[in-house]
This record gives structure tokens, C-alpha cells and sequence, in this order.
């Protein structure tokens, strides 16, 4: 994959690197497929209720 | 950093730490706080979008492994075969081969079994006897003049070909109240025409079976057992589990892929409860030849398993003739039946004769005799059914210990019973009935073609060694055996029950066996199920 990204300190948009995933096990994939749901899933969990949001709900 | 899991790990709780050090009290806090949820979301749902897309990639790759040859015309060949036996087989006559046999165990079950449509048997009927080119009229049915009567109507209504049979139904609804037992009427009816066509029908068989011979160039009976016997081995040897059947297996969830991998303990049990603790599992040349163990083993339990299935109907035998081994002789069974046939003709000549006084000169018509006079005759005619309804089951009892007569020995086998019932499906859906204890025709059926599959099954090795009349203990004769090729059974680890689960560790060593010995490995299997699933969870969220 040709992944750019940074976490805040060492990688950012400019400090791009490439990942190879081939260097991957099978296992890892689906490791590392299963973290990036369980992230998405707490991040959806995470947000907070705006009073915009709150209004619309009403 | 090069590695991708490492990275996502790292940058996941970093990300988290961010979240949580961020200040949410104001309005402008959350905002930002949500926008910054947001920008992650959306890089995550691109990682997740671009990593399934490699995965996916990756998973087809490794899901490439050779088809398995076309074996649908092998599969016809034997289908084909299987009917040309069925048609040549010697225990039966035409009664069984036109499959008479089993319409008239519908009709004579159509209350106790809650058939739905007697139409659909009565067309049975007639569409086996245009088979052989016999058209039958209303005037074939003058058993009494309740058939008469409603067969007329329904012949109508077959020839318009409307297949609107209301009016049929009105019919038979005004009948039923003054003679409940048209339907029985109706079987004695068809009983006859089939007596009464014997020879035409039996010629048409004949020109079926010279067709079909002719066709896939057969002498006889036994020469067809013999192309039969090495179509099925062609085809079971092409038929043999392969990869692929065992990646669409996995991904279907028919088995636990995850029970195959090494750090199982399903897998781990699997190989120590069966296989001799002296064998080292890396032992090449020593596992191939347990693994063909196996695959005999397998076959055996998939025959005992039916064996056991069908114990309670083999019990039933023995207990009915067991007390007439070497009383039943073909010779007096031979002259009952005909004894039981001369009273039929007998009764139904008399019965004839009553008809003849309702009826007119001009067939299909009723005279106006005085109503008593009439309503007597009919009355007779109803008596005179019933006696013969009694009789045609006295006949279809005898009809079948003539045929147990030729087969019944002291050595007569479980191949042999498997056989007889197989050739006479109206006397094993009785047996199958009464031994199960069933209520609808649906079961009848489930256990008939379960059983016939049995019967026919040519990997059935046990049975034709398993007398009926003898005491054996199949489990130990099994047991045994695979104990001299270092499998560990136990004579109770081969009960009904337990069959099951065994048959799951004999398929985990097999399979793994096998996939051991191809260009693919279990975590490969493991993957390819893995995106599988992936790939269902998106569709189902992407609708």
C-alpha cells in the first residue's frame, strides 16, 4: 500500500512513506484490517452530540 | 517504521491519545473535536477501502488452484445406468418398474397419510397407462357405479385439458355421503385395469428395456452391474474432495477452517484420539498410509451410519420371518397367491353381474329400475368391494412373502433385505410406515429415499458379510479391523450418536492431509475465509 500518513510527531501528510504489503503475513493482514474496524467503530462511537445535532434531532 | 501493522498499531494510539487529551466543554471544543473525529474516520475508512482491495486481490490469487475436471457426465452416465438396472432388475415385474406399485400405495394411504390431491394420483395412474399406449375410457371404470360416475366426470375434464376440476369435486363431495368409500373403489378400479393390461403393459417394459439396452450397448442384467459398478468407481475417483471443494466449504461455513489450523485444540485432539501414539505425525510415508485408512474408515462409518439408521426396520424382518425360515417354500407360497387371484376373479365376475343389472344395455347408462330395487343393487355392489378390498390386501401379503420366499435363508444378508425392499417400494414405504411410526407422506418419502440411496450405495462393503437372522456387532468387526492399520477405535466411540463427531476428526486429519500436500496451506485457506467474510460484511453495510 502506499500509505502517507503521519501520527502527529514523527509521520505527517509531508513525511510520506511507503508500505509494502507483501511484507505482511496473512495473519497480520487480517490483524491489521480487523484493528482499522475496531478504530472506525470507536471513533463513530466517540462523537460527541453538537447542539446543531441535538436541534435536529428534536 | 516499514510496517504497516506496526504503523497502524502506533498511529491508532497515538490517535487515541490525541482524542483523549482533547477539551470538549465548549461549543467550539466540540466542534473541533468532531472535525478532528471526522478527518480520522475518513483517513481510517480509506486504509480499510485500499487494504480490502489488496486483500481481496491477494485472496483470489491464492484461490487459484486447478479445477476439478467435469465430472457431469460421468454423474449422467451412472444416473443413466442406475435407471437401465432398475428397469432389468429381476426381482420385480412391471408393476414395480412402471412404479404402479408406489401410486397405489398413495391412494391406499390417501386418508392415513393427509395426501392433498387425489387428482394428481388418479392422473399418475392414467398418464403410466398411455405410457404404454392404453387410453382409458369411462367405461373402463365400472367397478361400481360411484367410480363410474365420478371417473367420467374426471376423464372430462382431463380431455378439455382446463384442469379445472370444481365440478369434479362437487361430484365426488355428493358421492362420498352415500358411499364413503369411493376412494377405495377407485384403487380396486385401477387394481383391475392393471391385472386386465398385464400383458400389455408388461410388453411395453419389454420394449423399454430393449430401448434402453440398446442405447448403452448392454447384453443383460449382469453386464449392466458390471458397467454400473466401474462407472461409480470412475466417478468416485474423480469425485474425491479437492482443494477447491474444501475453500468453498470454508468460506460457506460448512467447516470451522479454524479448526484445522495447528494451534487447534480440536485438531491436536482429532490426531492424538485416532491416530497410534507411535506414529510421528512428520512421518511421511507413515501418514499417507493412514490417511488411506481413513478414507476406507470414512466410507465404513457413512455405512454404518445408514446401518444404524435403518436397524429398527431390519429388526422388524427378522422378527416377522424369522419363525418361518424353512416354512416358507416358493411352491406353496406360489399357489396361495393364485388360490387368493381365482377368489378375486370369482368376486369380481359377481360383482359384474350386479353391475350389469344397474346398468343398461348401452354402456355408461343407468336402467330406472324402482328406486328400492336400485338402491339394493348399489348396496351389494359396496359389499361386494369391500370383500374385494379385504382380498387384493390378503393378495399384496402373500405377493410379498413369495418374494421374501426366494430370498429367505438362515444366510440371507443384509445386502439381500436391502435389496428386496429396494425392489418393492409399495411393501418398504408399508414397513418404513409402520416400523417409524409415520404420519405424512413427506416422511415416507425422506425415509424411502434415504434408504434407497443406501441400498443402492456401491461402497456398501459390511452389509453383504451381516447376516439377518445372525447376532453381529458391526462396531467391533470395524473396530478391529482399523486397529491393525494403527487407528485407535473404540467399539463405543461407533454408536449413533457418537458417529458424527468421529466423522469430523477423520475429516480434519483428511483434509489437512491434503492440504498439507498441495501448493496451499490452512492459513492460506484461513485468509481467502477471512476476506470472504470481509467482503459479505461491506455488501451487507454498503445496502
Amino acid at each position: 500500500m502506499n500509505n502517507n500518513e503521519g501520527n502527529g510527531d514523527a509521520m505527517t501528510e509531508e513525511n510520506k512513506i511507503n508500505f509494502d504489503l507483501s511484507t505482511l503475513t496473512l495473519e497480520e493482514l487480517v490483524e491489521v484490517y480487523e484493528n482499522i474496524e475496531i478504530f472506525l467503530d470507536f471513533l463513530e462511537e466517540s462523537k460527541l452530540e453538537t447542539e446543531e445535532k441535538e436541534k435536529d434531532n428534536e | 517504521m516499514n510496517n504497516f501493522l506496526e504503523f497502524i498499531n502506533k498511529d491508532i494510539e497515538g490517535k487515541k491519545e490525541t482524542i483523549a487529551s482533547m477539551p470538549t466543554k465548549t461549543k467550539t471544543n466540540k466542534k473541533k473535536f468532531n472535525e478532528t473525529i471526522d478527518s480520522y474516520s475518513k483517513k481510517y475508512q480509506d486504509y480499510k477501502e485500499k487494504l480490502f482491495k489488496y486483500m481481496t486481490v491477494k485472496a483470489a490469487s491464492l484461490s487459484k488452484v486447478d479445477d476439478a475436471e467435469d465430472i457431469n457426465k460421468l454423474k449422467e452416465k451412472v444416473v443413466s445406468l442406475e435407471h437401465v438396472k432398475f428397469l432389468l432388475n429381476p426381482s420385480n415385474t412391471y408393476l414395480e418398474k412402471m412404479g404402479f406399485d408406489t401410486l397405489i400405495y398413495q391412494i391406499n394411504n390417501y386418508y392415513t397419510l393427509n395426501f392433498k390431491s387425489l387428482n394428481v394420483i388418479i392422473n399418475g395412474f392414467l398418464d403410466k397407462f398411455e405410457q404404454a399406449d392404453i387410453h382409458l375410457k369411462s367405461d373402463d371404470f365400472n367397478y361400481t357405479c360411484y367410480v363410474h360416475e365420478y371417473m367420467t366426470a374426471f376423464l372430462d375434464v382431463r380431455k378439455s385439458k382446463t384442469k379445472t376440476y370444481a365440478k369434479v369435486s362437487e361430484i365426488f363431495e355428493k358421492i362420498y355421503w352415500m358411499n364413503p368409500e369411493i376412494i377405495e373403489h377407485i384403487e380396486l378400479n385401477f387394481r383391475k385395469l392393471i391385472r386386465k393390461n398385464s400383458k400389455r403393459l408388461n410388453s411395453h417394459v419389454t420394449y423399454l428395456q430393449k430401448e434402453e439396452m440398446a442405447k448403452y450397448n448392454i447384453r443383460n442384467y449382469a453386464d449392466c452391474l458390471d458397467k454400473l459398478q466401474s462407472a461409480y468407481i470412475d466417478l468416485s475417483m474423480r469425485q474425491k474432495e479437492t482443494i477447491k471443494d474444501i475453500i468453498e466449504l470454508s468460506k460457506a461455513g460448512a467447516i470451522d477452517i479454524e479448526q484445522y489450523l495447528e494451534t487447534s485444540k480440536v485438531r491436536r485432539q482429532a490426531y492424538q484420539t485416532l491416530i497410534a501414539d507411535s506414529i510421528h505425525l512428520d512421518d511421511k510415508e507413515k501418514m499417507a498410509n493412514i490417511c488411506d485408512a481413513l478414507e476406507k474408515f470414512k466410507v465404513n462409518l457413512n455405512e454404518l451410519s445408514n446401518y444404524l439408521e435403518f436397524s429398527a426396520l431390519f429388526k422388524d424382518f427378522k422378527t416377522k420371518y424369522e419363525k418361518k425360515l424353512g416354512n416358507l417354500t416358493t411352491k406353496s407360497k406360489d399357489k396361495s397367491l393364485k388360490d387368493i387371484e381365482v377368489q378375486i376373479d370369482k368376486k369380481e365376475e359377481e360383482l359384474n353381474k350386479i353391475n350389469k343389472k344397474i346398468y343398461s344395455d348401452k354402456p355408461g347408462l343407468f336402467t330406472f329400475k324402482s328406486d328400492q330395487e336400485l338402491k339394493n343393487l348399489k348396496m351389494e355392489t359396496v359389499l361386494k368391494a369391500k370383500e374385494l378390498y379385504e382380498l387384493y390386501k390378503k393378495y399384496d401379503e402373500e405377493y410379498f412373502n413369495d418374494e421374501v420366499a426366494q430370498v429367505l435363508s438362515n444366510t440371507m444378508s443384509i445386502s439381500d433385505l436391502l435389496h428386496l425392499y429396494y425392489s418393492f417400494d409399495y411393501f418398504k414405504k408399508i414397513a418404513l410406515q409402520k416400523v417409524y411410526k409415520l404420519t405424512t407422506y413427506e416422511e415416507v418419502m425422506e425415509y424411502s429415499e434415504n434408504f434407497d440411496l443406501y441400498a443402492m450405495n456401491p461402497s456398501n462393503v459390511i452389509i453383504n458379510g451381516v447376516a439377518v437372522f445372525q447376532e453381529s456387532n458391526l462396531p467391533r468387526i470395524i473396530a478391529n479391523k482399523y486397529r491393525l492399520s494403527n487407528i485407535h477405535i473404540e467399539e463405543d466411540d461407533l454408536t449413533e450418536d457418537n458417529i458424527k463427531p468421529l466423522l469430523n476428526k477423520v475429516s480434519i486429519i483428511l483434509r489437512t492431509n491434503k492440504i498439507d500436500n498441495s501448493n496451499t496451506s490452512i492459513e492460506k485457506i484461513w485468509f481467502i475465509t477471512k476476506v470472504h467474510k470481509f467482503k459479505l460484511e461491506n455488501e451487507k453495510t454498503n445496502d
